[in-house]
């Protein structure tokens, strides 16, 4: 028997699944804290906590991670430097300095101005030793890369640095959207490396020697050294991991699939088994990037989100995560008596944070440069964590002039707060933390709000399932390909709202209905979606192992690559231009352009298949040739050819 | 016996009703169009319709009214609208020797005297909608209800709670006017069985706010307008901009004769005073292209009144409700089907379809008003997206469904005709009392002087 070891590194669990190699069977399955400050040593509890001893039996590694896109919310990439050839693009880019480089490359991709390699070396010496990666992104340079590759050449030669070109990412046009996703990728780089040296590290401690693939946004699998070239396509790689572990975890193929995290509530619509690739690429962190990703609407509300009261006392939830006080409880028991003793304080002046919060040292300030006041913030939390009434106290400090931000926003130290985690342990329907922490969390605020901590408890539970409901609905119009946003329209909120509250309606009833069935998966689905399906008159299916779903999409993904060429007219009548990745050629007769462009494009995304971990390959290629109609006329007009090579393949594994 | 006449002056009809208060029983009721240049032709018209010969046995006269805001918009029009009214109705009450007082009914829909509605005549704007509260609170004997009173010009929606209306919270408004008088709350929307049903440029059917004279009274007095319709069409590929294919116009003779009138404008309104033609007749006769007649100027000063096709129209085609002449319906009808590449019954579904829509949401968006909601569903594309899919049953992923959890009363004439479809849709119960049709006169009737809210 072998085995293919599924791993999901996502912002709050890391998840660990065994399944059968032949009969896709799941073996056993764990469940691990994430732990940010060293990736590795949630890792190996996850694999710990399998309980499995045949590793060497393991044929394959596969990986899905929200890493990198939370790198890329959070703005926390590596610094990165970008060198332009030809133009600026319009539009806001992810970077703060970039070099200019005049050559040009014209949209047929010939050149018109050349490289001056003068200027280039200068270029690479400004940005050597300012930054940890370099993008280069050509006006253009998908008709033709040669000024890409030139410069590429230099700056890795005179840097030394990572390096990665427009390109080789995306053959899509469009410099803007091309410029921000070789930027991101290049700011991933690092991330992701360190990722991937963390499981490298874990694996070979545990003797497991099998090649290790990483999901990409649209679902399939890349090898290990593909995803250090282009660390940008395992963005959004958890959701796509996840639709495939749901689909084939409940066997259904036409559903919302609803995978709700520790961080977020991640909602995708699968037809026919398939999930929508985005035509525009993947929106992330408000980039807009050239990355297909399958069509996900991701929203910020988790298991660990915060649960908090806003300006008008009224309960909202997330999008900001936190480390529940169940969690952070259990092994600081001092903080219930904190929360306790602070419920008497009637003072709580700030803009920033609630009573409930507490803080956690995660790691050491290593050689962030910090101010005597953190310092004395980490020196408190050393000892344990502590409410921010304490760390107030000992400051003597006005609550909003407490230095925390910094030290959050380094990962030193984190947010401790009460969550729906909490609720749940507080109402005992979880047992696996402290529930006395969570308790006295609740008290707190159910005093703020002049309520008892069981009425607390109960809006906290149905404000929870109503945020999810509303999650739900957005999710179906937005798949109806509407751009409504109803958070922000009062109109549609009051008739959402008539669906939530109908007890209190004395003119009026609203019913939504999801008209899907819903295949919830992730932990805590279990306790939140039985109420919100009711609610929404929908189908609800949660299937075994849901609560590893990624892990398992991970295990059971496989390879697709694609390959894009374009045939067009030249000018000059009766030849024909070939544009293919790294290619451009001249034809005289559309049959021999398309001929040549089959045979070639067939190969490259074979190519490429194998250098994505491909074992067998088969192609599949298509065309379609593109007429306009002339206005007035009954006559069409030859506009072009797109050629698209699809390369299907299982990923290489470990061999006996 | 206490006999009490309640006389409701609306935008459309001027209705009547004898009321017996000590038997608490309505002996007689008559409708008649209301007469904008002459009030009192309207009023004695609909009284005489009562067919009673004893008037003298009256012991009180009852007035409500809906005037036209208009009006409002300067004061001194105002004052000169409601005297204007309350002298055409003495004139009347006058030649019918009918000696009893005379009582006007307030916004808030209490009554006052005759005296204090001279010297306070702002309250007693729009008290037409109250005085069908309290028709519709006697007719039904109910408390707890919606009330949807459907009138020529408009369709006033009203929440009644435990037998009574609120109070609007910030009085009434006419135009881009507030005016901070005490008022029901009551909704109004501009639809109602005289609504303009027109196309706009692009071709889509529009119906109200704008209100005409159905084609179908119109043509039952002047039959001669059916052959114009079908006669004199609109060239092909004009496009008319300030009118409809549909447009008949008839002449007011106004006291101001012919001032201010052009050479053309003087010339139009004699014609047409000697009886009224469609549009292209007119442009025919005048060798003239439609929109170069500018009817619209003389329709907005008064000195022409235009008929058009309107839902009344559509129900005579239908054949559900034929008081008046169908054919020019029919005529008026296949003008627009035919525009639209449809056939007349494909035309009339469309149309029916559109109004239980524009009432429905009216119906909702009431309710967010009774709920004191600040916004405008028709200002939110994602409300619309909801409801028409409640409406429309266009249901991919998500479906809507909204329903009313008081039972509707629906008065007004049009009223049966338009409702039924609105309250199946809302799953909620109908109720359409006896003399829904004249509500508003029966309200004024037995209201006492006691304020009711």
């Amino acid at each position: 028997m072998t085995y293919i070891l599924g791993i999901d590194t996502g912002g709050t669990y890391t998840d660990g699944v065994i399944i059968d190699s032949h009969s896709k069977r799941i073996v056993c399955k764990a469940k691990a804290l994430t732990t940010k400050e060293d990736l590795r040593i949630g890792i190996r509890n996850c694999i710990e906590g399998l309980n499995f001893n045949e590793f060497d039996k393991i044929i394959l590694v596969s990986l899905s991670t929200t890493l990198a896109t939370n790198a890329i919310v959070e703005g926390k990439g590596c610094s990165t430097g970008l060198i332009l050839i030809g133009s600026v693009p319009t539009g806001d880019l992810p970077v703060e300095h970039y070099e200019f480089l005049d050559g040009l490359i014209d949209i047929k991709g010939h050149v018109k101005i050349a490289l001056s390699e003068e200027k280039v070396f200068a270029a690479a010496n400004n940005l050597k030793g300012t930054v940890d990666s370099v993008a280069i992104s050509g006006y253009a340079s998908v008709r033709n890369p040669q000024h890409e590759l030139t410069v590429k050449k230099v700056v890795r030669e005179v840097t030394g640095l990572p390096v990665f070109c427009a390109h080789e990412l995306t053959g899509a046009l469009g410099h803007l959207q091309r410029t921000v996703t070789t930027v991101l990728n290049a700011s991933l780089i690092k991330i992701i490396n360190e990722f991937l040296t963390a499981v490298r590290k874990v694996l070979s401690d545990k003797n497991i020697s099998a090649p290790v693939m990483v999901v990409k946004g649209d679902g399939s699998l890349m090898q290990e050294s593909m995803a250090l070239e282009k660390p940008i396509e395992t963005i959004l790689s958890g959701p796509a991991a996840s639709i495939i572990g749901a689909r084939h975890l409940s066997g259904i193929k036409d559903a919302f699939i609803l995978d709700m995290g520790g961080t977020t509530t991640d909602i995708a619509n699968i037809v026919n088994g398939h999930a929508k690739i985005g035509v525009e690429g993947a929106k992330v962190g408000g980039w807009f990037t050239r990355v297909q990703a399958a069509e996900i609407s991701t929203y910020g509300l988790g298991g660990d989100s915060l649960i908090h009261l806003n300006s008008e006392s009224r309960l909202e939830i997330g999008p900001e995560k936190v480390e529940p006080l169940c969690v952070i409880g259990f092994h600081n028991p001092n903080l219930e008596h904190e929360l306790k003793h602070y419920r008497t304080i009637d003072i709580h002046d700030s803009k920033l944070w609630q009573k409930t919060d507490c803080f956690v040292l995660k790691k050491n300030s290593n050689n962030i440069s910090l101010s005597a006041k953190e310092n004395q913030i980490i020196n408190i939390l050393k000892e344990s964590a502590h409410n921010i009434h304490f760390i107030k106290k000992k400051l003597n400090l006005d609550l909003d002039a407490l230095p925390l931000e910094n030290l959050l926003y380094h990962g030193i130290i984190a947010r401790v707060s009460f969550t729906p985690t909490d609720v749940l342990h507080a109402l005992n329907r979880y047992t696996q933390w402290n529930r006395t922490t969570p308790l006295a969390g609740a008290e707190l605020l159910a005093s703020v709000m002049d309520l008892d901590p069981e009425q607390f408890l109960a809006l906290a539970k149905n404000t929870i399932y109503q945020y999810l409901g509303f999650y739900c609905i957005q999710s179906a119009a937005d798949f109806e390909n509407e751009e409504f946003d109803f958070r922000s329209d009062d109109a549609a909120l009051y008739l959402i709202e008539k669906a939530f509250h109908k007890e209190n309606e004395k003119l009026m009833n609203a019913h939504f209905k999801i008209l899907q069935p819903i295949i919830a998966v992730g932990a805590p689905v279990r306790e939140w979606m039985p109420p919100v399906a009711e609610l929404l008159h929908t189908n609800l299916i949660i299937p075994e192992h849901a609560e590893v779903a990624n892990a398992v999409g991970a295990g059971l993904g496989t390879i697709m690559e694609t390959c894009d060429a374009l045939i067009r007219p030249e000018k000059k009548k009766g030849s024909y231009v070939l544009f293919m990745p790294d290619i451009r050629k001249v034809f005289n007769s559309r049959i021999s352009a398309l001929k040549y462009a089959e045979e070639a494009l067939g190969e490259l995304a074979k190519e490429k298949a194998v250098l994505a971990g491909s074992k067998h390959v088969e192609i599949e290629l298509t065309h379609e040739h593109i007429y306009s109609e002339i206005f007035s006329t009954n006559k069409k007009m030859y506009v072009e050819t797109r050629i698209k090579a699809i390369a299907n393949g299982t990923p290489v594994i470990k061999e006996f | 016996m206490a006999l009490i006449l309640g006389i409701d002056t609306g935008c459309t009809y001027t209705d009547s009703v004898l009321f017996d208060a000590s038997n608490n029983k309505v002996l007689s009721a008559s409708k008649a169009f209301t007469t904008h240049s002459d009030l009192s032709a309207g009023i004695s018209e609909s009284i005489a319709k009562l067919y009673f010969k004893d008037l003298k046995r009256i012991s009180a006269v009852h007035l409500s009214s809906t005037l036209s805001t208009n009006g409002l918009l300067e004061n001194v029009g105002l004052i000169s609208a409601v005297s204007e009214l309350l002298n055409s109705i003495k004139e009347v009450l006058h030649s019918l020797d009918i000696q009893a007082p005379l009582f006007v009914m307030r916004s808030d829909g209490s009554l006052i005297s005759e005296e204090r509605a001279r010297n306070n005549p702002i309250e007693t704007i729009l008290s037409g909608p109250a005085a069908s509260v309290g028709g519709s609170l006697f007719l039904t004997g109910l408390k707890d209800y919606i009330l949807l009173d459907m009138g020529g010009t408009s369709t006033d929606i009203t929440r009644i709670e435990n037998g009574s209306v609120r109070m609007a919270p910030a009085g009434i408004h006419a135009g881009k006017y507030n005016i901070p008088i005490r008022a029901l709350d009551i909704q109004t929307f501009g639809i109602g069985g005289n609504s303009n049903v027109f196309l706009d440029q692009l071709g889509n059917i529009m119906i109200g706010p704008k209100n005409v004279m159905p084609l179908c009274v119109l043509g039952e007095v002047y039959p001669h307008l059916i052959k114009e319709l079908k006669k004199y069409k609109k060239p092909k590929n004009y496009e008319l901009l300030t009118a409809q294919e549909t447009d008949c116009y008839i002449g007011i003779k106004t006291k101001y004769g012919f001032a201010n009138l052009s050479d053309l404008e003087s010339k139009i309104v004699k014609l047409l005073h000697e009886q009224p033609h469609s549009l292209f007749y007119l442009a025919n006769y005048f060798e003239a292209d439609a929109d170069a007649l500018h009817m619209n100027h003389l329709v907005q000063r008064g000195f022409v009144q235009c008929a058009s096709l309107t839902p009344t129209d559509i129900l005579h085609a239908a054949n559900k409700f034929t008081a008046w002449n169908r054919d020019i319906a029919l005529a008026g009808v296949e003008i627009l089907a035919n525009r639209l590449k449809k056939s007349i019954l494909e035309f009339i579904e469309e149309i029916n379809e559109i109004i239980m829509k524009t009432m429905i949401f009216s119906c909702m968006q009431s309710i967010a008003n009774f709920e004191e909601k600040g916004f405008h569903f028709s200002n939110s594309p994602a409300t619309a997206y909801m409801i028409n899919k409640f409406l429309d049953d266009k249901q991919l992923y998500l479906g809507a469904d909204f329903s009313l959890k008081k039972p509707i009363v629906a008065v007004g004439a049009p009223a049966p005709a338009w409702v039924k479809n609105v309250a199946e849709k809302l799953q909620t119960d109908l109720i359409i009392p006896e003399h829904y049709e004249v509500a508003a006169a029966i309200g004024a009737a037995v209201c006492t002087l006691k304020e009711m809210a």
